[in-house]
């Protein structure tokens, strides 16, 4: 062990004497804060120009989700007792085709999922029509009062039930929602490409099937996506239309999976929790400081990456080319020993620098934006609510930055230490990493081809999914568990292990194995 | 006997088709500096490589101070100290931190024992600059330090008078000297500077082509391949140079063989227009030179002949042809 600690001591004092160490610490250091005043100063200019509020009444908004859940209470009233049998068989007809609708929008076939819906509602119309029309001829050619009740009874219900529903179809038609609905569907088709999209799509549009008409026109609104009230609106429409879409899709023959069911129930959890907290919902500082937390984190980790990158890729090759790893040979030290105390240095530094980033970034948010508690995480998982602090969220983000750097790491030094040049082994890993991004993003951008934005070494870069335009309560759900494509974390840390595994065999038996 | 602390027992090593060590079977006593020859290409850093851990042997077997290298790796090369080609540190730091960081891996907490080889090779003054800025000759000293620094019993130096200065050579002529003949140490140099071999080895062992062609006490090469016989040395007698005889005519080396007794002229030959050499004991030196000067020969210097390693040299690996 001690001499373990020798040469670990030894492997630090070469890497601390680096001078792109000290370049990269410095970066690290400036520009958290420079995003941060950046976008701080941008929301000043924003606020002073008027164009946006920065405190959000919080009253109305509560009043605003209230009524939204009045009209929950308000179409309750549909299932009118009277008319039970004919609204059954309706409430059947429409819960299979919400389902067919909910099933085509999960495969992502999303274009004109209402229209079957909508024929069939027109199809009973008419038939309803049609009953109606039986009962009037039949009262005109003079059918006793009992052959008519039973006439009704064969059409599924009595005179008032029949025409309670005519005149509730009548209006469903007349205010043009499932038209709204099949409009929006198609609207949004060509931009529902990947899970985070499509799960954003699906509470999009769950929001407004049950809701009237000038809702969803207001959804249509793109300022619903970036004001503060509108988010909040939206919030509270989704908590009512995922409760009821929820409802619906229990009672139908074929449930959800278990584990969709489990990401709407999660959902909800999280939505109930914003809308009964608003002072947890996004404000516009709050937003502006999350936005130049994650901008900070992807420079921070590029910095980081392309700094470890470049010491791990040149700590055997160079030290091979100038002729000064014979001190270390002809020590009284087995080879594999030299290799694990580099690789060691080089991981601990890579902890040390992502540690360092975490603080830096935290501070600068602190001292530039003041409370973070606008930041808050609410994370629904396995039915339960996880309301995080953001310096807790972000330590679980240095720790994936970190996994992502420990892989770099491995590889650098391998290909480091088999290619025995250093402007190989940095082109070859630098190349391969902005290589495998550069596919990564591409492919993760053509339909089934999503699966590549779930390549284990990415699958691990939390980063780089909040690159994507989902929201961050969706990112961290898919880093969660990642049900469309059923590779979830323990895969992809065990994939990581096997490959660190092998980097690490490739790297020592190259060094150990290998004349100098 | 002296104890054999290096013991190499028929190696080979293989680049390719090419043997670069070929079957060879050496060993270095306590005590002793053994003097490594060899023309390039020979072997001679490929063997010295393969002692000192950075190449691995095909067949054969390494012991070093009683352990073997191959199974007994640590404990081996705890014995080791030396420089290869050049003397390679980082230059990031100073001569001291590297000493330091040498130590460490020979569990050296000692500081006393850094600062007496610094003072040992001469560079207490300027230890603590970088070693980026040292001339060759620094760097030298700094490798010798470094290589003494854990005490070893074998030191191993591959051309160690490179960029040293005169000065240089000599002090390390003389810590060689102290380090094996006083300490025990077991000295093996490789070098081509023949003269400076014969001034410091006690033996020698010539390689070519992988071979390990002789091996030799340097008091035994000096008598040359043919002698070998007690006393006799090899003695160069140079005549008085004709630019130093102020105009006056001086013999050559034919005239001041013809002077001489017919029995003396089996044994003295003329090797060039100014010189005679012969193999002699120092009575038959004062004899002959007692010749020369009542023959009215003047002389200018008599000298041990520092060529007698280089014809042993020469004609064990069969050079030494001109180069045109």
């Amino acid at each position: 062990m001690r001499k373990y600690l020798s040469l670990f001591k030894n492997e630090w004092m070469k890497l601390s004497h680096r001078a792109l160490l000290v370049v990269g610490i410095l970066a690290l250091l400036a520009v958290p804060p420079l995003v941060a005043i950046s976008l701080r100063s941008s929301v000043m200019y924003t606020e002073s120009s008027g164009s946006i509020s920065q405190t959000p009444d919080q009253a109305a908004l509560q009043k605003l989700a209230q009524s939204h859940l009045d009209q929950l209470a308000e179409q309750q009233s549909w299932y009118d007792p009277a008319a039970e049998d004919v609204y059954t068989q309706l409430e059947y007809q429409t819960n299979k085709l919400a389902q067919e609708a909910l099933q085509n929008l999960m495969n992502n076939h999303l274009d004109l999922a209402a229209r079957p819906y909508i024929q069939d509602l027109l199809d009973q119309q008419a038939r309803l029509q049609a009953a109606a029309a039986l009962l009037a001829n039949s009262q005109a050619q003079g059918f006793t009062e009992s052959d008519q009740l039973t006439l009704l009874n064969e059409m599924g219900g009595s005179q008032a039930a029949a025409e309670q529903t005519l005149a509730r179809l009548g209006q469903v038609l007349a205010d043009g929602r499932f038209e709204a609905y099949r409009d929006y569907l198609l609207e949004t088709s060509d931009t529902v490409v990947s899970g985070a999209d499509y799960q954003t799509a699906l509470a999009e549009a769950w929001a407004m099937v049950p809701t009237e008409d000038q809702q969803a026109a207001w959804l249509y609104d793109s300022s619903a996506y970036v004001n503060l009230r509108g988010l909040t609106e939206q919030y509270a429409a989704a908590e009512v239309s995922m409760a009821r879409g929820y409802d619906l899709l229990n009672g139908t023959e074929q449930p959800l999976r278990s584990q969709e069911r489990q990401t709407f129930q999660d959902l909800l959890l999280e939505l109930r929790y914003e809308l009964k907290n608003p002072a947890s919902s996004v404000t516009a500082l709050a937003q502006a400081a999350g936005n130049s937390d994650n901008v900070a984190k992807q420079l921070s980790l590029i910095i980081l990456c392309v700094g470890i990158l470049i010491a791990a890729g040149s700590f055997v090759s160079q030290e091979m080319e100038t002729g000064s790893i014979k001190s270390l040979i002809i020590s009284p030290t087995r080879r594999y020993k030299i290799y694990l105390a580099k690789l060691g240095s080089l991981l601990l530094i890579a902890l040390l620098l992502a540690a360092f980033s975490w603080l830096v970034r935290l501070l600068s948010l602190r001292i530039v934006f003041g409370s973070l508690s606008g930041l808050t995480q609410v994370i629904g998982h396995n039915g339960s609510l996880h309301v995080w602090n953001y310096w807790q969220y972000a330590a679980l983000d240095a720790v994936l930055g970190y996994l992502t750097l420990a892989v770099i790491v491995f590889f650098a030094l391998a290909i480091s230490t088999v290619t025995r040049r250093t402007a190989v082994a940095v082109g070859l890993t630098l190349g391969g990493y902005f290589g495998l991004m550069v596919t990564e993003s591409v492919l993760a951008n053509y339909g089934w081809k999503e699966a590549f934005r779930f390549l284990p070494l990415m699958n691990l870069d939390f980063s780089t999914r909040l690159l994507s335009s989902a929201s961050r309560l969706m990112t961290l759900k898919q880093f969660a568990s990642t049900p469309q494509l059923n590779i979830s974390v323990g895969f992809s840390a065990l994939y990581v292990l096997i490959l660190a595994g092998l980097l690490l065999w490739i790297g020592l038996d190259s060094f150990c194995r290998r004349d100098i | 006997m002296s104890e054999d602390v290096l013991k190499l027992k028929h190696i080979t090593k293989q680049f390719g088709r090419r043997k670069a060590v070929d079957d060879l079977t050496l060993s270095v006593r306590a005590g002793e500096i053994f003097g490594f020859l060899g023309p390039n290409g020979a072997g001679k850093t490929t063997t010295i490589k393969m002692v000192m851990g950075f190449l691995f042997e095909d067949t054969g077997h390494i012991e070093i101070g009683g352990f073997d290298l191959r199974h007994q790796y640590e404990k081996a090369m705890a014995q080791v100290g030396g420089i290869v080609e050049n003397p390679e540190m980082y230059g990031q730091f100073s001569g001291r931190q590297n000493l330091e960081m040498y130590a460490r891996l020979h569990g050296l907490k000692d500081r006393h024992r850094i600062d007496e080889v610094v003072r040992l090779v001469g560079m207490d003054k300027r230890i603590n600059e970088k070693v980026k800025r040292y001339s060759l000759g620094m760097k030298q000293r700094v490798g010798l330090a470094q290589a003494l620094v854990h005490r070893p019993r074998l030191l191993i130096l591959d051309e160690p008078t490179n960029g040293l200065d005169p000065d240089g050579i000599h002090q390390l002529r003389d810590l060689l000297k102290n380090l094996a003949h006083k300490e025990g140490v077991a000295v093996m140099v490789s070098s081509h500077q023949l003269a400076e071999m014969q001034m410091m080895c006690d033996r020698v062992g010539i390689i070519n082509q992988g071979r390990l062609l002789d091996v030799r006490p340097v008091g035994q090469a000096a008598a040359g391949e043919a002698g070998g016989e007690a006393g006799l040395r090899l003695y160069r007698i140079e005549l008085l140079p004709p630019e130093a005889a102020r105009g006056q005519t001086v013999p050559d080396a034919q005239e001041a063989l013809a002077a001489l007794p017919e029995g003396w002229r089996g044994l003295v030959h003329a090797v060039s227009g100014q010189a005679l050499e012969a193999e002699l004991d120092p009575q038959q030196l004062q004899e002959l030179l007692g010749l020369l000067l009542e023959a009215g020969i003047p002389l200018s210097q008599v000298l041990h002949s520092s060529r007698s390693l280089e014809d042993l040299y020469f004609s064990v690996t069969g050079g030494g042809q001109s180069l045109a």
